[in-house]
């Protein structure tokens, strides 16, 4: 609980660094709004054909410095700044809306990555004098060296940014590189939080040693957060000292029922290492492997896809200070776990009830993966209407998405009840069914989002308080800042609205404590309909 | 010995054994490694052996209870390998810092270590070259720093003695970073070029988005100052490769490579389709070109040009001057392949309709080659040693225009600019060239000369190619590590089709010469001869004349024994 809470601490630092391009009329100058946010003026009427010159500037968001030799797209013209950032369009033909946009290497167009940062102004914005502020990337710098100093060439080493994704968080790569001759590396990236990994790689300099991967921050290390923090325009310097390892040999014996190709094993150990162990040379013999792991105890999980069905089995092993022999790995089936729908007896039974692949349901893996492969299951069709999950063993949580007038009232496995608990595969466990009742007993939403007073366009969210196999409901406001829903599962919600777009773990009530002013909350009953006016949170407190 | 295999291989393959191989046998290598340059011991040295010849068995080292782990030199350099039987043994050696090599590699060959029941051991000495790096930075006109250019570095390949233009081959590519620096680390000493191939960043983004775009839109709407894109740049600046620096690197330098890219206007081509074939096609499919460069770098492939198309009409822009390669394809069918040189004021416009400036070769075989299967033809420029244009017998490709002749008349087509080009053959040992016969075209010796149109070329095939082996000795004993060549009498006949071959002795003094083409030749050997000045042509008479006469005959296996020469 205490790291998540400062994966919150981080995000919320992260966003200090301001996430927004301003436009500055040339007249108020301290009073700097975003585009969006002026407020609508009365129709132009012709002054949309009548060329312009359209200026503007482009400064760095962290140094107000001018940017120069930036890119700036406006509609289908572009130009260059110049060595004062300044740009020119002459002779401009504006449209209704004119999208603007500045771009160069090194920068982003908005402390979030994820947007461009494009700037959509009417015509009668454009001329105003234009300031676009441009983030100067982060960058991660730093050494691979062996515990006694020695430079490690030819490491990979990958930046990866803690985000989130509705319910789940995630460890997205960032950037990678390999280290050069003398061990050092660089990766630009986008200001957030990370963590560096370096990669696993056998055969260190022609030698049999292996370099074996390390992660900093330390997943076991409890004296710092486990992020490293880098604003726009930072740089931070680690030192990173894998450990080398002698490797031997393990030759592994495959009992599975599948004749052909060879599972993909990795090896962890007890403390918390995880290396891909891969066929080393020539296959040995038919059913035979040979993998080659530094000395230590390993648990190997081997997995195997085919296209009818998912082979799992694990197998531990000791490496002392020599190859072992007759290592036996048992691969089975994984159990499917069906999935079956009923129809909840509140529900009106004058609609038709939906298809059950209409939900899009899946099994997001809880554990805290850095593989963003594999760690997200679908439903499969077995057979004529049947579905089912194929999932390794493994924590999930169910998510879905509403059909239409229909949602997902209930779901349990066994006893579990997933709108509220992890789905946990066990190894070897024969699947059971997954129920889920739907119901069309909906209400309905609308509602408007404010800026400093003025309806306009704002990113929502409105998050589920209770039990949920829905995520985070989010969305853009209409111009004017109106909204609506016309159909959202019965329950208790919060929501808030932001200048633009926020990434946090809005699941964690407390990460809206900052902003408690502007959370919003608001209940939906079946066949109510309710009303929800917020206040956004504008760019300046987002970043402050 | 030849290398002819990777280092690679050879762990690969040692990595496959099984772990109980390591016996106790007489066999056996032992010695030290030191470092080429300071002569210093180098401790934990990683050395691989490997058999040479048909079967390539590899073995484990003495200590070894892991085969991966070979022999590692102990602190002062020295180590012992075990050896299961008598035979050829290369020996790599690989150490953190060096560069990876086989023992007493020089030029690509090596000296095998020969055991045998009367010399099963054998103690050497391994000097391991510190291993050279280049690095650099790419800048823009601006002074900022280019990221993920493209650089290519590429080995200049020594002179031989008979003073042909080798290839040059890549050695390796790598991407600048975010403030423009590249590396290449790793190097064994030796002559190299570096080229960079980027595109301006801005012109990648100004690019017009074309997805919208409507009929009345005014066209390319790009502003002539983005519409620009870099050369191909070869360090110290220039487009052509043949005026690029040549860096000679020694063991244990680095060197840099600094390149500032200048823009220049994009030329853009316009291509003219051929009308799609309506009749058996229907709709008929529209037709996508694809560009790719020729030259030291065709390796590159596809160039990412933009290229817009509307209505049959395609433009092919953010090109800069240089040979290209642009294949259309529709659907189906078999692309259409034009060549095309782009220069700032050459023809704009590539018509598929018209027939081209290239030379069309229609290629013969005759003689022994009653069945060509697996032989290639190549076409070597003559100037720039680069393979132009290969033809592959067996599927009867190539870069031609238009369908192949796939009859059994032994008729092949192949396009190539209008230039002068050495014919190779390939893919068949067994195979070789007696002489070349044109019509429409010049010949000589194995040197095609062309000009556009068509011309028809025949190739005369024999079979049976010669071998020779023997020892090299210098007062009677024999000599490892000794230069062996085998040059033809008529080395400076230009109608000669017979080429030099080359072999280091291994520690018996033995040299192999397989496959080579009958004729009359002069067989030598060099004590050294690895540092010798082959650019000077009176160099090599200095030892022809000490040479042995040799009259190979189809098929011969001649056993010759040579006293080797001062360098």
């Amino acid at each position: 609980m205490l790291l998540r809470r400062q994966f919150l601490t981080r995000l919320i630092c992260l966003l200090l660094v301001s996430a927004w391009v301003g436009v500055s009329g040339s007249a108020s100058v301290a009073a700097q709004m975003s585009a969006s946010a002026l407020p609508v003026p009365a129709a132009t009427g012709t002054s949309a054909s009548v060329p312009l010159t359209v200026r503007g500037q482009v400064i760095s968001a962290t140094t107000g410095m001018p940017v120069f030799r930036a890119l700036v797209r406006l509609n289908d013209r572009n130009v260059l700044t110049d060595h004062e950032g300044k740009f020119e369009f002459r002779d401009f033909t504006a449209t209704q809306m004119n999208s603007l946009q500045a771009s160069k290497p090194g920068f982003y167009g908005t402390a979030d990555s994820m947007e461009p940062g494009t700037l959509n102004l009417r015509s009668d914005q454009l001329a105003q004098s234009i300031e676009v502020r441009l983030y100067p990337e982060a960058l991660l710098t730093g050494t691979v060296t062996r515990p006694d100093g020695t430079p490690l060439p030819h490491i990979s080493v990958t930046a990866r940014r803690s985000a989130y994704n509705d319910q789940v968080h995630r460890w997205l790569p960032s950037g990678q590189t390999m280290t050069d001759s003398h061990g050092n590396f660089r990766i630009p990236v986008p200001p957030g939080d990370y963590k560096l990994e370096t990669g696993y790689s056998p055969h260190e300099g022609g030698t049999s040693e292996a370099v074996l991967p390390v992660t900093f921050p330390s997943t076991n290390d409890t004296s710092n957060s486990g992020l490293l923090h880098v604003t726009s325009g930072g740089q931070e310097h680690f030192d990173l000292h894998p450990q080398l390892s002698r490797t031997y040999g393990v030759n592994v014996v495959l009992d599975s029922s599948m004749e052909r190709g060879l599972p993909m094993i990795t090896a962890r150990s007890k403390s918390g290492l995880t290396i891909p162990a891969h066929q080393s040379g020539r296959p040995t013999g038919p059913g035979q492997m040979r993998l080659e792991l530094p000395s230590g105890s390993y648990t190997l999980v081997a997995t195997q896809n085919t296209q009818d069905q998912t082979l799992y089995g694990e197998a531990a092993v000791n490496v002392p200070d020599h190859d072992v022999d007759g290592v036996v790995l048992r691969l089975a089936s994984v159990a499917p776990i069906p999935v079956e729908m009923i129809i909840d007896s509140d529900s009106t039974s004058d609609k038709s009830p939906p298809n059950i692949q209409q939900f899009g349901l899946m099994l997001q893996s809880t554990q805290d993966s850095t593989q963003p492969e594999g760690t997200t299951v679908g439903l499969m069709s077995v057979r004529e209407g049947a579905t089912s999950f194929r999932a390794m063993p493994g924590t999930y949580r169910l998510q879905a998405r509403g059909a239409n007038a229909w949602y997902i009232k209930g779901a349990s496995y066994g006893t579990t009840d997933l709108l509220d608990k992890d789905l946990t595969v066990s190894a070897g466990a024969s699947g059971d069914t997954i129920r889920l009742s739907v119901s069309n007993q909906t209400g309905s939403l609308k509602g408007s989002t404010s800026l400093n007073g003025v309806m306009t366009s704002c990113w929502f969210y409105l998050i589920p308080t209770g039990p949920s196999a829905m995520g985070v409901f989010s969305s853009r406001s209409n111009s004017d800042g109106s909204f609506s829903f016309a159909y959202l599962p019965p329950g208790s919600y919060r929501a808030i609205a932001f200048e633009q777009r926020y990434s946090t773990n809005y699941r964690d009530p407390a990460a809206l404590d900052k902003f408690v002013t502007h959370v919003g909350t608001v209940t939906i009953s079946a066949g109510n309909k309710a009303t929800l006016d917020l206040d956004a949170v504008p760019v300046k407190e987002m970043t402050q | 010995m030849r290398a002819t295999s990777l280092p690679a291989l050879g762990i690969a393959l040692l990595l496959a054994l099984p772990a109980s191989s390591q016996t106790t046998t007489k066999f056996r290598i032992t010695g030290v490694v030191v470092n080429e340059s300071s002569g210093t011991p180098v401790p934990h040295c990683q050395l691989t052996p490997s058999r040479v010849g048909n079967e390539r068995v590899i073995v484990a080292g003495r200590q070894s209870q892991n085969a991966v782990g070979g022999t590692e030199t102990d602190d002062q350099g020295r180590f012992t390998i075990m050896l299961p039987s008598a035979g050829k043994w290369r020996l790599v050696a690989s150490a953190p810092g060096y560069t990876t090599q086989a023992f007493d590699e020089h030029e690509g060959y090596f000296s095998a270590i020969v055991l045998t029941e009367h010399v099963p051991a054998y103690d050497l000495t391994f000097r391991l070259p510190p291993e050279a790096s280049l690095s650099g930075t790419v800048l823009d006109e601006a002074g900022e720093a280019v990221r993920n250019a493209q650089v290519r570095l590429f080995t200049v390949p020594p002179v031989t003695p008979d003073g042909k233009p080798g290839a040059m081959g890549t050695r390796s590519f790598a991407t600048t970073d975010d403030r423009g620096y590249y590396e290449f680390a790793n190097l064994p000493p030796g002559s190299y070029r570096v080229a960079v191939t980027a595109r301006p960043w801005y012109a990648t983004l100004a690019q017009p988005r074309r997805v919208n775009a409507s009929a009345a839109d005014s066209g390319n709407s790009l502003d002539p100052s983005l519409d620009v894109t870099y050369a191909e740049t070869w360090f110290p600046g220039v487009d052509d490769p043949m005026q690029a620096e040549t860096l000679t690197l020694h063991a244990g330098d680095t060197a840099q490579a600094e390149f500032h890219l200048v823009p220049v206007p994009a030329i853009h081509i316009r291509v003219i389709t051929p009308p799609t074939d309506t009749a058996t096609q229907g709709r008929g499919n529209p037709y996508y070109p694809t560009v790719e460069r020729v030259g030291p770098g065709s390796g590159m492939g596809v160039v990412p040009a933009p290229i817009t198309n509307s209505q049959g009409q395609i433009d092919v822009g953010g090109l800069a001057p240089g040979l290209y390669r642009i294949r259309l394809q529709s659907g189906n069918q078999e692309p259409r392949v034009a060549l095309v040189q782009v220069t700032e004021s050459g023809a704009r416009t590539v018509d598929f309709n018209e027939t081209s400036d290239e030379a069309t070769i229609t290629i013969h075989f005759d003689g022994a080659a009653d069945d060509e299967n697996g032989l290639q033809v190549s076409f070597i420029d003559i100037d720039s040693g680069q393979p132009v244009a290969q033809l592959n017998s067996r599927f009867g490709g190539g870069p031609g225009r238009g369908r192949q002749q796939q009859d059994q008349t032994r008729e092949r087509v192949m396009q190539v600019p209008p230039g002068r080009y050495e014919v190779e053959l390939r893919g068949r040992p067994d195979l070789y060239l007696t002489g070349m016969s044109a019509k429409s075209a010049e010949v000589t010796g194995r040197v095609i000369k062309v000009h556009g149109g068509n011309a028809s070329l025949t190739l005369h095939v024999a079979r049976g190619r010669a071998s020779v082996n023997g020892v090299v000795s210098s007062e009677g004993v024999p000599l490892v590590g000794a230069m062996v060549l085998l040059v033809p009498a008529g080395l400076d006949d230009p109608s000669s089709v017979t080429e030099v071959a080359r072999d280091q002795t291994n520690t018996d003094g033995g040299f192999d010469l397989p496959e080579i083409i009958p004729g009359q030749y002069i067989l030598l050997a060099i004590n050294n001869g690895w540092q010798i000045n082959w650019k000077d042509p009176s160099t090599l008479n200095r030892y022809l004349i000490h040479g042995v006469p040799l009259d190979l005959r189809p098929g011969a296996e001649v056993k010759q024994n040579v006293e080797a020469q001062a360098p």
